[in-house]
């Protein structure tokens, strides 16, 4: 395999997925994913995002996107729903998957298309 | 949808907007002038460019040139700042070349552009050393 789909590759396993661990985990255990996890998760995972991302436009809008989310857990915590709704019922979920999907395009430019190196991996040239 | 608070929709509509621009600015089609000027404008390949171009220069008449294969890549790196010699097309098929090819082809495609952008026999005998 070529060494920029390796990076790439490697870049979505260890900087997108692994984040997402605990929410499969919670998922594989419980059967279900609550809203206070997934609600924390996307809070965390935009900062996360965020800070990886080399577009300022793309920070900025993780941090807010974080910053709304760790507001609206505030708001989970105080007024909890009753019962166990599917993962998708939630727009928390939604909103990991779109925050995926921006990293994973700049990803695919920055490691297919400009050839860069995994930053964990890189080569001696 | 269930558990749906006002903080939320607005995160999310956000997130549409960072999707909107993130495919936007990482989907333009791939401007080669731009990678050419970036490797250019690095200050460490120009350096190296000025002694290439003083070893091009010293006296290596009828005599087999033999580069390994860290001037190698320097070489390949070299040239990406010369194709603003190059046509439009050209230059994306030399971009792809340097990416794409096999040792063998690249290496002679790097002699055949060394040879016709500089003009200089001694570009003839480069031969990379293993």
């Amino acid at each position: 395999m070529k060494d920029n789909y390796q990076s790439f590759l490697a870049s979505i396993a260890l900087h997108q997925i692994l984040p997402l661990m605990p929410l499969f985990i919670e998922f594989t255990y419980l059967g279900h994913v609550t809203d206070k996890s997934l609600t924390m998760t996307s809070a965390i995972y935009a900062f996360s995002i965020g800070v990886s991302s080399r577009s300022p436009a793309t920070l900025g809008l993780c941090i807010l996107i974080g910053i709304l989310m760790s507001a609206s857990y505030g708001a989970i915590e105080k007024y909890p729903k009753e019962g166990y709704p599917q993962f998708y019922n939630f727009l928390s979920f939604w909103l990991i998957l779109v925050v995926f999907l921006i990293h994973l395009i700049e990803r695919f430019r920055r490691h297919i298309n400009e050839n860069e190196d995994f930053l964990l991996i890189k080569k001696n040239k | 949808m269930e558990n749906l608070n006002v903080l939320e929709i607005l995160a999310f509509i956000i997130a549409i907007i960072g999707l909107i621009v993130s495919v936007i600015f990482n989907f333009k089609s791939k401007q080669v002038d731009k990678d050419i000027e970036r490797l250019i404008a690095n200050s460490r390949i120009n350096k190296d460019l000025e002694k290439f171009i003083k070893i091009r220069n010293s006296n290596l008449n009828n005599k087999r040139r033999i580069i390994t294969h860290k001037e190698y890549y320097t070489l390949m790196n070299k040239l990406r700042g010369l194709t603003d010699k190059l046509d439009e097309n050209e230059k994306k098929i030399f971009i792809r070349t340097l990416d794409s090819k096999s040792e063998k082809n690249k290496i002679n495609y790097l002699k055949k552009l060394l040879y016709e952008s500089q003009k200089d026999s001694s570009f003839k005998d480069f031969e990379v050393q293993k």
